[in-house]
Formats: C-alpha cells, structure tokens, sequence
C-alpha cells in the first residue's frame, strides 16, 4: 500500500462517546474532521452496554448503551465526521502536523492532522492470584463481548469480583443472559457502584460480599471453584463452586499515544492512574488534546462533555473560533463538567424507606434512590413535573403525589430500577404494587409469580394484573401485580429462574 | 437451561431471539466444529464446549478467553497454518484449520 497520506484538520482516535462528540464539535467549527477507530463498529464502550444507562437525561442516559451509540454516531456523521474504523493507530510522528501510522488488513494507512484528539478510552486492569490464568478466569469485558456481542455462554456460575459500577452492571447482564451469579466480592468495607445497581442484584437474590477477597481457584482444565476468605474474620476461606470468575477491578486511562509524543504524565489515583497533564489540553504539545477515559476513568456524560471540550479547544487552535466563542462556548461545559463530577459517597445505613409514608389510600410513587448521584431520567420523563431533581443533577428525586397520575413512565425509564408505584383500592383492603421488570420469561396478566423484597426474601406468590410495555420502554416492562395491603408496600420485584 | 441452546444465548429479553446465520464448518484439531458465520474462532469453540484454547510451552498449562478483544494473546492458536493468532479477533470461514499450538513443539520446548 503506497504513502497515501490524507490530510484533515482534525484527527480523532477513538469513537466512543468521548471521541463522537469532539468530532460533533470541531466539525460544528468547520473543521475536517476524521474520527479512527480499532473496532468495525463506532461507539467504543457503549456498544456492548445493554442496559440502561444512569447519568443525565441531557447526555441521553435512560436509553441502553448501544443505542446511545448509534444514535451519536448518526449525528456525528450528519455533522460530516469521516470515520475511519478497523484500523488501529499504532504510532504518531512529529508534532507539526501529527502523522498517524494506522494498522489495516492491507497494512499501514498514514494521516497528516493538524490537531489531534486522543479520546482512546481505558483498558480494563487484571487481578493475579494462585489459579489467575485458568480457561474461566477472565475480564468483565469479555464476558460483555461473549454474552452481548456473540450470544456464547462464557460460563453456567459466576463469581463477580469487584463492586464497582462494573462488576454491578455486568453481573446484571448475566442474570439477562440467564446465567446464574454466585456472589459479588469486592475487599473494600462498601460496594463502590451505585446502590440502585447493587439493588438490581439484591432483589434477585446475588449475595454482595464486601469485606471479602478472592484467595484463588481450583480447577484443572477449567475453573471449578473460587476460594473467597471474609477479611474481617480469622474463619478459613470458604470454597464457592463456579466455573467462572470475572473480573471487574478498575480500568486504566489508555495514555500509550501521549507518551509517544512525549507528553507529560502525571499519577492521579481516582482518575485510575497516569493520566496527560493539563486536562484537556494536553500540556507542553500544542494541538494536542485529550478526553473521555482516556483523560481520567469516569462515564459516559463525563466523556461527552469532555469530547465537546476537546473539539472545541482544537477549534480554537486551529483559528476556527474566536477566543471570545471559545470562552462563551466552554462556559457551560465546565459548569456540567462540575456537577457532573461531584463525588459520591457509599450509603452506610440500611436503607429502607419510611412505612407510615404508604398508610393513606391512595398512589405513592416509591423512589428507593437513597444515595447523591448524578441521574435525572425520572425527572425528564415525567409528564406531570411531579418529581423534581434540579440542579445540581446530583440532589435526590423529590415526589408530588398530588401531581403523579400513576403512569409508571418513572418505573420504566429509571436505570437503577429503583422507582414503585403503589396503590390501593378506597377501602384501603386491596393493594398493587408496580415494578420495572426486565427479564426472561416474560410475564403475562394473570399469572402466578413469586414476589420478592428488596434483599431477594420470597414473600409469596401474587397474581399479575396488568403488564405494560410501551415501545418507549424500550424492552422493560412495568409489572403491576395484586396483594394484601400489608404485603404490597414490601415487594420490590418478582424471581426469575435460579437466581430468584 | 431454558434461555440457552447448548452454549448459545438464544432467548434474550433485551436483545430478542437469535437468529441463527449460516453454517460453518471449522476443523479444530482435525475435528469438524459447526459454527456459525459472523462467529470468532474462540467464541465458536465456546459455544462447543471448548475452553481450553491451548497450553503454554514451558510449563504446559491450559489458556482460555482471557479478555476476548485482542489485548492479552492467550487464546492465541494455528489457524490454517499460521501461528500464534489472535482466536478471539478473528472470524471464521468455512474449511479453517484451527489447532492448538502444542502441535508446533519440539521435542525440549519445555526445557529452559
Ligand atoms: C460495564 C460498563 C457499564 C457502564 N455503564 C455506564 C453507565 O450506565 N453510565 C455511564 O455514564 N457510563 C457507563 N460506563 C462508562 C462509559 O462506558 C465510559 O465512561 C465511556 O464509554 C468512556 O468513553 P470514551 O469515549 O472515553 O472511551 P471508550 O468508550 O472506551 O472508547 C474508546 C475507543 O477508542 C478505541 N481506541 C483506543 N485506542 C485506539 C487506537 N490506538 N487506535 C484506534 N482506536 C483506539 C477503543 O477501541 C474504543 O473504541 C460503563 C462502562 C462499563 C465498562
Ligand atoms: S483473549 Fe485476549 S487476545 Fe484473545
């Protein structure tokens, strides 16, 4: 393949949320934009994301990943974004312009930029132990890549190691997928994902063992059981039987391109590790900028602002705004920027929402959304403006009831699952209780099903007396099933399968 | 198990039914494997049942799916002669000749 070196005024490596949104915004500018990607298909993380996911209704959380993805890429591409994807950029020469060296199935490809974006995400860490390297021991990713993308059942039990948003989420994916989870370990005293995703595997029954450690597994040919030791304890470790363990142990930013170009690393611990000095502006090389993971490992609104940061830095360094556009412009950026990052701290106490709360006959809106995290979906979707987060985005939903109509579009659209509707008859004899349910089988009016709380306790069988599943729900399905008064205000989903 | 077909995912309330793609037959180490098209290599061993990939030269130990996106080479294998490729990137094509490498040794591989 000959020296075909293209020329563009703006290179972006990596099409992940971060990468798409730089693209948006220098292309926005007038900027010839070309966005590289390693994989056949634009969206980075995203793609394999089959949840729904949290963060703010503005950043398009409430809609599952992979169709966050498209839908970026499709705006990207209408802002005439050109996508060079299967090739990975395995080198950078010079500084004035950037030359990528870019690796193809037909060999390298070269790019001149002007201005280069690094948006390349992060990489997942491993964890080593006696046994680490047994077939069954493998990476949150590619039990993400087997079960969403190739439709392969990786393993019939797994151990979840790690109780971060990750390991949470993936864990929830598999009990989708019909595969069963053993438990999730993390050593730290607290899960460090969001409570609402540790709900999801409490309801169906997911043991969470923080305080816990992973000491090694046995197995010859395969994985066929974990030793895991409770921390606090002087008790032997106990053997749990699995055929799979996944890890979920943090992600690195993906620097490798900066210290090509020599830029300065700096450590930063809750950023997941070295990341570029100076932010976005990629400090000592002009028309050099970074975003997303790669910058520091955080989430997809994060990234997505910082994309647009990025695309308009290097639009100002290519003389394409004014500095008066580009300050008028990142204003706003930076405001969402820090409220976005705002920290969020573990719920210590047991959480349980106060009963007297549901004793008057009538619809209460259950919203178990304890701990200050950055989600709005329920406020966006409700059409009454009956529940109000504000800003920042971090505050906990606050309830009408006057206003709330019962329409359940809260149950439906919220990614922690962690919205109820309650309601009982005049007499106040007669109970419903509303769940967001997502899973295999399907449920259908009139059957017969196991109710379950909040910490996956079976509180008995109830009938299910409405099913609704809009379109909008986009495959979740508001369940309303009938009980006692005494029980309906205690149940918070219903089992599936083994892990019920 | 009720949502799975042998090792495939073919009921999924989120992402719908599988719909099953073409046929593919891949030799693994002489052994006639049915895959399907659009399938990695590894994942289609998986999916029958196969999940030792290879096993290191030295200490002889079995290697698997590790992180199934081309970062860490432990499912690397000979396919169609050439070896150590990367089986969790590439797809297959009906006819491949996928063998672990063992069959590559030579006699005092594991002597260092
Ligand atoms: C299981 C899981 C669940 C999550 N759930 C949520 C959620 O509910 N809400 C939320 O806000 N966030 C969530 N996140 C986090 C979110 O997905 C990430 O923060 C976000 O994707 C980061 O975007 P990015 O563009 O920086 O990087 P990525 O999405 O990682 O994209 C980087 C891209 O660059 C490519 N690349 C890297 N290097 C090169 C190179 N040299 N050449 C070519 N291409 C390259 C990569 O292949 C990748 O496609 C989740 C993450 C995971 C793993
Ligand atoms: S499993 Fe890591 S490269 Fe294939």
């Amino acid at each position: 393949m000959g020296d075909r070196t293209a020329k563009v005024d703006v290179a972006i490596v990596g099409a992940g949320p971060a990468g798409l949104w730089a693209g948006i915004s220098a292309s926005g500018a007038g900027a010839v934009v070309s966005v590289i990607d390693e994989n056949l298909r634009p969206g980075g993380q995203l793609v394999k994301q089959i949840h729904k996911f949290f963060g703010s209704a503005q950043h398009h959380a409430g809609q599952r990943g992979m169709a966050i993805a498209s839908g970026l890429y499709h705006q990207a591409e209408a802002a005439g974004c050109r996508f060079s994807l299967n090739r990975r950029v395995y080198g950078v020469y010079g500084r004035g312009p950037f030359r990528l060296a870019m690796a193809t199935e037909g060999g390298t490809e070269y790019l001149d930029a002007r201005s280069l974006i690094l948006a390349t995400g992060a990489s997942e860490n491993a964890l080593a132990f006696p046994g680490w390297t047994l077939p069954g021991v493998m990476t949150a990713g590619a039990i993400q890549t087997l079960v969403n993308l190739q439709r392969v059942v990786p393993g019939h039990r797994v151990l979840m190691i790690g109780a971060g948003n990750v390991g949470l989420i993936v864990s929830y994916q598999l009990l989708l997928a019909g595969i069963s989870v053993a438990a999730v370990v993390d050593s730290k005293p607290d899960v460090g994902g969001y409570w609402v995703h540790a709900a999801k595997l409490a309801k169906a029954g997911v043991p969470l063992l923080t305080g816990h450690t992973i000491l090694g597994v046995r197995g010859e040919e395969r994985v066929r059981s974990a030793l895991v030791k409770d921390l606090r304890s002087p008790r032997q470790p106990v053997e749990i039987a699995v055929d799979t363990v996944c890890l979920a142990v943090g992600m690195t930013p993906s620097v490798r391109l900066v210290s090509l170009l020599g830029g300065h690393l700096v450590f930063e611990g809750g950023k997941g590790g070295f990341v570029p000095a100076g932010g976005e502006t990629v400090s000592g090389i002009p028309g050099l900028f970074a975003a997303g993971d790669a910058s520091g490992v955080a989430e997809a609104s994060i990234a997505m602002e910082e994309g647009k940061m990025a695309g308009i830095c290097a639009s100002r360094y290519l003389g394409l705004i004014s500095e008066k556009e580009e300050q008028e412009k990142s204003r706003g950026i930076r405001e969402t920027l820090a409220e976005l990052r705002q920290p969020v701290r573990p719920v210590r106490e047991e959480f349980s929402p106060s009963l007297s709360l549901f004793s008057s006959p009538v619809r209460r809106v259950i919203m178990e959304c304890p701990q200050e995290i950055p989600c709005n979906p329920c406020e966006k979707n409700c059409p009454r403006g009956a529940i109000k987060i504000g800003r920042p985005i971090t505050n906990r939903p606050q309830v009408d009831h006057a206003l709330c109509s019962g329409c359940g579009n809260c149950v439906a659209v919220c990614p922690g699952m962690a919205c109820y509707l309650l309601e009982y008859d005049r007499g106040g004899e007669k109970a419903k209780l509303s769940f967001a349910y997502e899973g295999w089988p399907l449920v259908h009016r009139g059957d017969w099903v196991m109710a379950v709380a909040g910490d996956g306790r079976k509180l008995g069988r109830v009938q299910v007396e409405k099913v609704k599943s809009l379109k909008a729900y986009s495959a979740t399905s508001v369940v309303t099933v009938a009980a006692g008064p005494e029980l309906a205000p205690y149940i918070r989903g219903m089992a599936r399968g083994e892990n019920g | 198990m009720l949502q799975h077909e042998g090792n495939r995912i073919v009921h999924h309330p989120i992402l719908g039914e599988w719909k099953p793609r073409a046929g593919v037959t891949i030799f693994y180490n002489g052994r006639p494997i049915l895959a399907q098209e659009g399938d990695t290599i590894a994942a289609a061993l998986l999916a029958a049942g196969i999940s030792v990939l290879r096993y290191t030269k030295k200490r002889r130990e079995p290697r698997g799916i590790f992180c199934a996106i081309g970062q860490c080479s432990d499912c690397i294998m000979t396919v169609n002669g050439e070896p150590n490729v990367r089986t969790c990137i590439t797809p297959v094509e009906n006819g491949m000749k996928v063998c672990s490498e063992e069959s590559q040794w030579k006699a005092g591989d594991d002597q260092f």
